[in-house]
């Protein structure tokens, strides 16, 4: 197996791998930084977000606005030092992101413009049209070809880490043209994976949107933080669940039942705010959890609308005009027309919720480093406890550059120190992973992949959807034991080495198996409601901070489901309250 | 539900020594779009069945093939577009060596990007001296030319591409000529020696298809012909900057 | 180890232009270039059959008057305007103006022809 020697190795290439890999790069000129990611790194998933990146502008705005919008937001479950540095360093890197020449939306004399988002007191969204995570990302990943230091390996798939004695020391990758199994021997290795919304049928995600960055630290011991919390977008397409951004929602767009009422003011986000004057935190800018959790009522009351595709509420546009429209946003006019038939100059356009963002992930400390040294997570698929039980929008673009930005810097940092693991060791553990894909490559058996990740998502959607009870948790994780089961009976068809994605497509179903067990356990443990995580059933649908003002730690078990401890949250200024928006959020006293 | 007859060119380098056509019958409705019927054929007729994509939704540039010999995003192109002719071919896209089924190399265009610097140059502010300002009036001057997602359609419809396998093409040159109309950047004389050169824009003869096949609508076309006209006066500027060296001497 | 890979690499025939309607119509496009050269020949007979005397002109007007010369002569015009066409709409794209300002060039341009065809024409007649 071919040895490549680097001092760093990043798994994933989307706006956080980027980040980390320049940040990196300008702290020591003499590094070696191996970008390594199962996609080109314009295909990530950064690709697809469309609102806006937070960071503070303007005048009448603070840092400490923008840390109690987040820490509420969160329902109280962030790690409150964490939030504090990253609405700090956010408008630092959204000017860098500036320099690097992301076309950001302007005003008129040519400084930055920002847009009204849910959750937010005052307009702090950087945008650009409702393409923002396309511009941030191709801006990195154009910005990242002027450092000679940062190697890219596009189309290499991670399979596992290379740890000696809790430190890790590289990873084994497969290169997806070739065929070919590499290590990649790095002093130390950042995960920049992403979410894992695919284990969902219905979510806003691409198709690489797996969870293996997450799974492989899993196993690895490392424990994933605050599973249970799932973000359901309250504006997908039916059928399909493509995003359409809260961007339409910050600019004025109404989200209306069958009767054409505005019914977000029947859930505490009330009263109803004039047509095309959208108020912060009122209405259609409330959290993302709370407006999903409207529909979900409304659904119930059957006063959805039905359709073959599942049932719908209108996201209506028609009052913004088509000026405003092509200006601010022109992708949401192209993804309703192509994939609805819908103009939204003209016609509503039907939304559901779907799921969008896990707000949990591979624990880290505060400078995104896990428990084993030299490891680091950022991004989405990390818990660094910037999101809590729900992530306000806007918010995880700007963590990608602000965390990869640490990140970057500190894992520099753990490179200088080295390490002296046993070679011997290292190649045994290579030779495992080989060993194992060898095997999933000759597996035998009737069942497919495809039914697996298929009964998988429908569920998780039943069991861990935006209400939960106990008994459909229960049900989702006997469901899952089963499917862990099966999944050792998928037949792998493909046994050509040249860019074999199905033995791959198998890989991360199982890891995502492994994911969603730990959400599902980790839901049916926490006996409470906050943020994302509501539950229906008695004495469990009222947050209680007594027992429950707790991160969960899933942990992975290799004889049956994971285990669950608990730690504690950090909090330094803002001790917990009543999590009000609309006019009860103004009536609240000020702290 | 209706069904559509997809030919789909296979090929795997360890048996075939060129593309096969396979056929495949696919359940459809109004909504289903090329990739929808990849996945549903790889999940229940062909596990094998190789190729890209990521978002399906048309901004990552993944699964570009050619449907009936035109260069296409799988994913924002719809079965039901072709229940008249009752059948669409699919093929990997063109101009590119396949290396399986509907899998192609990008190598040379990603050499070609990076060769043109697409990043800003010469600007040493830092974010402690805060943004730079720029107009609305100069964004719009590059905008149009940001919104390419690197999905390579255009070098697939471009027949000087296929001709001259060497020539940047022009999503790369778009790239590097954003870069060049973007007030924020002094980098073009550094850009400017590739797209003089041999494998500069001077291949291009104005077919123009590449920006009808752009799904983003970035008109390349546009770009090319804008830079030979700056590339014309960039040679001129040097012939009269030598004449002026010789007077000088 | 050796690889595994074998890139395909199509070969791209010499009648590659056929396969689409854009690729034909860019060929015919390119042709236009035959018709004009003819003309260009055409011109330059003129010219110098206008040097060498009445004689040698009027000759040469007869050569005119003759059926295939008019027929080329008007397939040389139809490929001028087609080539005209091509050009006024191309243009505007390549002095970077706005699709609406493109239409008003586009037009403009085309008004500036027929002006002066008519003022060529009123000399001429």
């Amino acid at each position: 197996m071919q040895i490549i020697t680097t001092d760093l190795a990043i798994v994933g290439a989307g706006g956080a791998g980027i980040r980390t890999a320049i940040a990196a790069a300008e702290k020591n000129r003499n590094i070696r930084v191996a970008l390594i990611s199962k996609v080109y790194p314009m295909r990530s998933h950064t690709v697809a977000a469309e609102g806006g990146s937070a960071g503070v502008i303007q005048d009448h705005d603070s840092f400490d606005s923008h840390f109690n919008d987040t820490v509420s937001g969160g329902d109280w479950l962030c790690e409150q030092d964490v939030v504090e540095y990253f609405v700090k360093q956010c408008p630092t890197e959204m000017v860098q992101l500036e320099q690097w020449g992301c076309p950001w939306s302007r005003k008129p004399d040519g400084t930055v413009n920002v847009r009204a988002f849910g959750g937010m007191k005052i307009e702090r969204t950087w945008f650009a049209a409702d393409k923002t995570g396309f511009h941030m990302l191709h801006t990195l990943f154009q910005t990242s070809i002027k450092y000679p230091q940062i190697t890219r390996f596009d189309e290499f798939f991670v399979l596992d880490l290379l740890v000696d004695n809790g430190r890790v020391c590289g990873l084994v990758a497969i290169n997806l043209l070739e065929g070919e199994l590499v290590q990649i021997r790095a002093n130390a290795v950042v995960m920049a994976t992403g979410g894992a919304g695919r284990v969902y049928r219905y979510n806003t995600n691409a198709s690489i949107v797996t969870g293996e960055g997450m799974g492989i630290c899993f196993r690895h011991g490392v424990p994933l933080r605050d599973m249970e919390f799932v973000q359901y977008h309250p504006t997908g397409l039916p059928g399909s669940g493509i995003l359409i951004t809260e961007a339409s929602r910050g600019e004025g767009g109404i989200l209306v039942n069958k009767d054409g009422y505005r019914y977000l003011q029947d859930y505490g986000l009330g009263p109803e705010t004039p047509l095309g004057q959208p108020k912060n935190k009122y209405m259609e800018l409330g959290p993302r959890d709370k407006v999903s959790q409207a529909f979900w009522h409304e659904w119930r009351a059957d006063r959805s609308i039905t359709t073959p595709r599942g049932d719908v509420v209108n996201l209506d546009l028609r009052h913004l005009g088509p000026q405003k429209l092509a200006e601010r946003l022109p992708f949401i006019c192209e993804l309703a027309k192509a994939y609805m038939g819908v103009d939204p100059v003209h016609e509503p356009i039907p939304v559901r919720p779907t799921a969008h963002y896990t707000m949990g992930g591979i624990e880290t400390d505060s400078q995104c480093e896990t428990r084993i040294k030299g490891l680091f997570a950022v991004g989405e698929c990390s818990s660094v406890g910037m999101h809590g039980a729900n992530r306000l929008g806007s918010n995880s673009l700007a963590e990608l550059v602000v965390f990869g930005k640490l990140a970057g810097d500190a894992a520099v940092e753990r490179c200088a120190e080295g390490h002296n693991a046993s070679d011997s060791v290292l190649e045994a553990q290579a030779a495992d992973v080989e060993k194992r894909l060898k095997t999933l490559m000759k597996q035998k058996g009737k069942e497919r992949w495809g039914t697996i990740r298929d009964e998988m998502g429908l569920s998780m959607e039943d069991g861990c959807g935006i209400y939960r009870t106990a008994e459909l948790m229960r049900t989702t994780c006997s469901k899952l034991a089963e499917l862990k089961e099966r999944v050792k009976n998928v037949g792998v068809t493909d046994q050509c080495a040249v860019f074999n994605t199905d033995v791959l497509s198998l890989y991360e179903i199982t890891q995502g198996l492994d994911i969603a067990e730990s959400m599902a356990h980790s839901a049916l443990q926490r006996k409470e409601s906050r943020g994302a995580h509501q539950r229906l059933d008695k004495g469990c649908n009222k947050r209680d901070d007594e027992h429950f003002l707790k991160h969960s730690l899933a942990f992975y078990n290799q004889s049956g489901p994971p285990r669950i401890e608990y730690s504690d949250v950090k909090i330094t200024k803002l001790p917990p309250a009543q999590r009000v928006y609309g006019a009860a959020g103004d009536a609240q006293p000020k702290k | 539900m209706k069904t559509l007859k997809m030919a789909i060119a296979r090929y795997n380098p360890e048996v075939d020594d060129k593309p096969r056509f396979e056929d495949f019958h696919v359940p459809y409705d109004n909504q289903t779009s090329l990739l929808d019927a990849l996945a549903y054929i790889k999940d229940a007729l062909a596990p094998d069945l190789t190729y890209r994509s990521s978002c399906r939704m048309a901004i990552c540039g993944s699964c570009g093939m050619m449907a009936d010999g035109i260069p296409k995003l799988a994913c924002k192109t719809f079965l039901r577009d072709y229940a008249g002719a009752g059948k669409v071919t699919l093929e990997a896209l063109g101009n590119f060596p396949i290396e399986r089924d509907l899998v192609v190399d990008l190598t040379h265009f990603l050499e070609c990007i990076e060769a043109l610097k697409p990043y800003l140059i010469g600007n040493t502010r830092t974010p402690a001296d805060g943004a730079n300002r720029q107009t609305p009036e100069q964004i719009a001057k590059f905008h149009q030319f940001t919104h390419c997602i690197n999905c390579a359609l255009c070098y697939a419809a471009c027949p000087q591409f296929g001709l001259n396998p060497a020539f940047a093409g022009p999503g790369s040159i778009s790239l590097a000529y954003r870069y060049n109309l973007d007030s924020r950047d002094n980098g073009k004389q550094e850009r400017m020696p590739m797209l003089n050169g041999p494998e500069g824009v001077w291949n291009c003869t104005f077919v123009g298809v590449c920006s009808e096949v752009c799904p983003k609508n970035v008109d390349p076309a546009a770009a090319i012909q804008q830079c030979k006209v700056e590339s014309a006066l960039d040679f001129a500027r040097s012939v009269i900057n030598c004449q002026k060296e010789k007077e000088v001497r | 180890m050796a690889t595994k890979r074998k890139p395909y690499i199509r070969e791209m025939n010499s009648d590659w232009w056929r396969k689409l309607p854009y690729y034909r119509f860019y060929m015919l496009r390119e042709l236009t270039a035959v018709p004009a050269i003819w003309f260009s020949i055409l011109l330059i007979y003129g010219l110098s059959a206008l040097k060498q005397g009445e004689a040698s002109f009027a000759c040469f007007v007869q050569f005119l008057a003759n059926p295939i010369v008019l027929l080329i002569n008007v397939v040389a015009l139809m490929a001028a305007l087609l080539q005209t066409t091509t050009w006024f709409t191309l243009a505007p794209k390549v002095v970077r103006l706005s699709e609406c300002c493109a239409y008003r060039a586009k037009i403009a341009l085309w008004g500036i022809t027929g002006l002066a065809t008519i003022i060529l024409l009123f000399l001429a007649l």
